[in-house]
């Protein structure tokens, strides 16, 4: 068997390998075509396109805070995506936000699977709920609901593998599941008190495979009449082997363990002529396990007593909204989002958004919000934001739905 | 023994009953087995393809005849249609980049995958007009092969029959006469119509107009009719106070009476429009099903000709 691939592989007539010497040399790759006309060729390279995000916004805080203007370039995303091969397409996703540039996602989609599987390798955001595979210029709102953020992360992107695979059952009916398996699922994490002093999630770079993060969602998609679509699903996501590690102290709670259940709703109809739309819908989340970590410094300035309070609970929160498109160009809506904050004592907090989107055009969009935060542990705050976004290129890669 | 006998009888009878419900069933779903399953992206394919196809096809159309053709919401029932189509139709020239190719992937069915047997982009052959010189967003949404909305030319329903007719020969060559004499009958059809349609289009030949989007241009370069004022002054960006203003102007300027707009475009600014010119909105569908009389390709030519030849009565005096 190793002497049949051993054959194989000395037989191909297109070298494996982009990085190559000139002159066969023993021991290292050989020299071929590739796919390319010439290693210069820029024939197959990739889409790439650019989103940029520009906000200006007032904020305004209860408590000391400061509050004011502020204009910010929020986020850059480039974008690369290609076909591999006939079975399989990649893309590459950096972002730049907050003075940082990273690396949102790199992954590969192989949809050379029979039937409707499909599975996707690398690092990407994970299946979860109506918004998570989402970046977040792609929603209808200027962030993400309040209990998304906080429960799950700004975003969550997972290094590993997902498989996917849909189904219809009737004519009018879609189902879809997907399991997926990461080193990583921390997404924000959950540290709590003093920036700096909070501890930050430590999830080791190698561990067992049951120890692994998972996610997995199932949703049915289904026709209400000729303009009304109904979506039902549920996901799941579990994070099974992680620690807070606070690093001026050297401490280390390790072994902990948590998970994400949701159930998400939504309803949309559209005018027989495209124009006119309403969408409602809503996303309830339960967060269990060992939510957030605190440290507890037993009101001494010594170190030496220092430890690592961690909070396990479950709580609960969601998010629900109403938007309504009135023309090509035009849509507004409301949302409200609340949560249960994951710390004893399950105080809440709640976010209310108001907003309205102008399409200028099909690749440039004004955004006009205002957001009010209600936090029963912290300060009120309230927001009116303008944002301005422009889609430069053949953006997206294509999302499950 | 007359007992047993009545049994007998009574058991056959039940069983051939059986039998021929069977066969009966059977022959139906053979019957549905053999026919081609047809999707296509516009109604205007769906009528040519039934139009030629005849009892031979099972046809889904994607779109509705009154949807922006830019933008359409794809539906669970799309993705399952994709999945078990035979022949895929489409327009081509980016009419439906918007909304296609992510449906197309996810359908997963190699037979109409671009390139396969069962894929026909119905623009192949087709002479484009409004082909960008420079391909940038300062010009809008520009479709970087020309402008796709020719089914709206009275000769775009005939190239569009032939990619049709071809399209199903090679998928099912089994039934190629009877698609040849259904496009044959369907040509003559034509044939009749255009007899019509010309003696209009010498009526309101010259005539000026104005219109909201680029759909109705190559329409209007067939009829000879002069295009002075377009209301989204770039396609797909919606006109601000200054383009109106211009439009009015132009339109007062040049005299033109009639303004053609399509359903899904904002049709009370266009209204505001007209009255500030003088002229009077002629709302055309840009499909077949985009208003009621439009029920195929020949109605949607009947009824958009009847209806220009309707708003220039000045020159049939």
């Amino acid at each position: 068997m190793p002497l049949a691939i051993l054959a194989v592989f000395f037989t191909s007539p297109a070298d494996l390998f982009a990085q190559r010497a000139d002159v066969s040399s023993p021991g290292s790759t050989s020299s071929g075509e590739f796919g390319q006309s010439t290693r210069f060729d820029n024939t197959f390279n990739p889409a790439i396109s650019l989103v940029f995000s520009v906000i200006a916004d007032w904020q305004e805080f209860s408590g000391g805070s400061p509050d004011g203007l502020e204009l910010e370039l929020s986020r850059v995303d480039l974008l690369l995506a290609a076909w591999i091969d006939p079975n399989a397409f990649a893309w590459t996703t950096i972002a730049y936000e907050g003075e940082e540039l990273e690396l949102d996602e790199a992954a590969i989609e192989y949809v050379g699977l029979p039937g409707n599987h499909t599975l996707r390798a690398g690092r990407f955001f994970v299946d979860f709920g109506k918004q998570m595979q989402s970046h977040v210029e792609e929603l209808r709102t200027i962030q993400r609901p309040l209990v998304l953020r906080d429960y799950l992360g700004e975003e969550l992107a997972g290094d590993g593998l997902q498989w996917d695979h849909w189904s219809s059952a009737g004519d009018v009916t879609l189902l879809r599941y997907s399991i997926g398996a990461f080193n990583d699922l921390s997404g924000g994490g959950h540290g709590h008190g003093e920036e700096g002093v909070a501890p930050e999630v430590h999830v080791d770079e190698r561990k067992r495979g049951e120890r692994l993060g998972f996610t997995s969602r199932f949703t049915s998609l289904t026709e209400v009449g000729s303009n009304g679509v109904l979506q039902m699903g549920v996901s799941g996501r579990w994070l099974n082997d992680f620690a807070f590690e606070q690093e001026s102290s050297e401490l280390l709670s390790p072994g902990l363990s948590n998970a994400v259940y949701g159930a998400d709703l939504s309803y949309g109809w559209v005018s027989d002529d495209g124009i006119r739309d309403w969408t409602v819908g809503g996303e309830y989340l339960v967060f269990d396990g060992d939510l957030s970590g605190e440290l507890d410094d037993n009101g001494t300035e010594t170190v030496a007593d220092d430890q690592l309070v961690v909070f396990s609970d479950r709580v609960a929160g969601g998010y629900a909204f109403i938007d309504h498109g009135w023309s090509r160009f035009d849509s507004a809506g409301v949302q409200y989002s609340m949560i249960q904050e994951p710390e004893l004592g399950r105080r809440q907090a709640s976010e209310f958004d108001l907003y309205y989107t102008r399409q200028l055009s099909e690749t440039l969009r004004l955004r006009i919000g205002a957001t009010f935060v209600d936090n029963e542990d912290g300060e009120d705050s309230g927001r009116f934001a303008i944002q301005l976004t422009g889609f430069l290129g053949p953006h997206g890669h294509g999302l499950n739905w | 023994m007359q007992n047993q006998t009545k049994n007998f009888f009574a058991k056959l009878g039940r069983g051939t009953l059986s039998l021929g419900a069977m066969c009966f069933l059977m022959g139906s779903l053979a019957s549905a087995a053999k026919q081609v399953r047809v999707v296509t992206t516009i109604p205007d394919l769906a009528d040519l393809a039934r139009e030629i196809g005849g009892e031979h096809v099972d046809v889904r159309c994607l779109s509705k005849g009154t949807e922006n053709l830019h933008s359409v919401h794809v539906r669970p029932s799309m993705l399952i249609a994709m999945s078990k189509a035979d022949l895929f139709l489409e327009m081509g020239l980016s009419m439906e980049a918007a909304w296609l190719p992510g449906l197309l992937l996810k359908a997963r069915n190699s037979k109409i995958q671009p390139g396969a047997l069962g894929f026909q982009n119905c623009s192949a052959g087709w002479q484009t007009i409004g082909v960008p010189e420079d391909l940038s967003r300062k010009d809008g949404d520009v479709h970087p092969e020309g402008n796709p909305h020719f089914n709206l030319d009275p000769l775009g329903g005939p190239h569009l029959a032939l990619r049709v007719h071809e399209a199903l020969v090679r998928v099912d060559k089994g039934h190629a006469e009877v698609y040849g004499k259904n496009l044959s009958l369907w040509q003559k059809r034509l044939t009749q119509k255009q007899k019509a349609w010309t003696v209009i289009a010498e009526r309101i030949k010259g005539q000026k107009i104005a219109v909201y989007h680029s759909e109705y241009d190559y329409l209007a370069r067939r009829l000879g009719l002069q295009v002075v004022a377009s209301i989204e002054s770039k396609p797909g960006v919606p006109p601000g106070p200054g383009d109106i203003a211009k439009v009015v102007q132009t339109m007062r300027e040049q005299k033109v009476t009639v303004i053609l707009t399509a359903a899904w475009s904002n049709n009370r600014q266009v209204a505001d429009i007209a009255k500030k010119a003088g002229a009077q909105v002629v709302e055309l569908p840009n499909q077949v099903g985009g208003a009621a009389w439009a029920k195929t390709w020949l109605d949607l030519m009947d009824g958009v000709h009847e209806r220009l030849d309707a708003a220039f009565p000045a020159k049939q005096q």
